[in-house]
């Protein structure tokens, strides 16, 4: 498998159990804390990529 | 034969993964508050969860069966995962193998030391712990079956 499949896969896997997470928590509260967290995925994602490609 | 076992190993774990996180979902339904966020997604999904439940109520399993190896099953099920995604724990793959563990570990902490939402449990702690030492098995289990199957290639070549 390529590493952008891998990488794309593993995101929404990370997402996933994430959101799971939040399920099985009392109160709304929890889901910004994993909504910043899925944004730093998203952030972190989207940099390797770039990396990558410039190297 | 090297490529074979990469490939029956990855679909092993996929189905392990798959296997615990249903049974951990199950557990969550059948003995968990509905207080959880997750029901306010039930609620709408029919009668078959009231059914469940009240099935649930005729069994009497301890506390940490309940509460805790539910936790351990779902970090699991996600390394699992992982692994047959990266088949391996290397320097690109770390950050995936280690941010759901991390957030299970520190929100346990988060909750024992600032009252972070959730209950915080020591046996969640454990569980956490035990799915990543059976993972750390798994992943030294298949480097060494590879290792005795690339032996026996070379020595068959």
């Amino acid at each position: 498998m390529k590493k952008l499949i891998k990488t794309l896969l593993s995101f929404v896997m990370a997402a996933v159990f994430l959101v799971s997470a939040c399920g099985s928590i009392e109160g709304p509260e929890i889901w910004i804390y994993a909504s910043v967290i899925c944004l730093a995925l998203v952030g972190y994602t989207i940099v390797s990529f770039v990396w990558d490609r410039k190297r | 034969m090297r490529e074979l076992l990469k490939s029956k190993a990855r679909r092993i774990e996929l189905l392990m993964a798959l296997v615990l996180f249903l049974v951990e979902g199950m557990l969550y339904l059948t003995f968990r508050s509905t207080e959880l966020n997750m029901f306010r997604l039930y609620e709408h999904a029919g009668p078959w969860v009231v059914s469940l439940r009240s099935w649930g109520d005729t069994f009497n399993l301890p506390e940490w069966v309940r509460f805790s190896l539910p936790d351990g099953l779902w970090l699991l099920s996600y390394l699992l995962l992982v692994d047959a995604i990266w088949n391996g724990f290397n320097k690109v793959s770390a950050i995936w193998y280690l941010i759901i563990p991390g957030v299970a570990f520190g929100s346990e902490i988060a909750q024992m030391l600032w009252g972070f939402t959730g209950t915080y449990d020591v046996m969640d702690l454990v569980c956490y712990a035990a799915a990543v030492v059976v993972m750390v098995v798994i992943i030294n289990l298949k480097n060494y079956i590879r290792k005795q199957i690339s032996q026996y290639d070379e020595e068959t070549d």
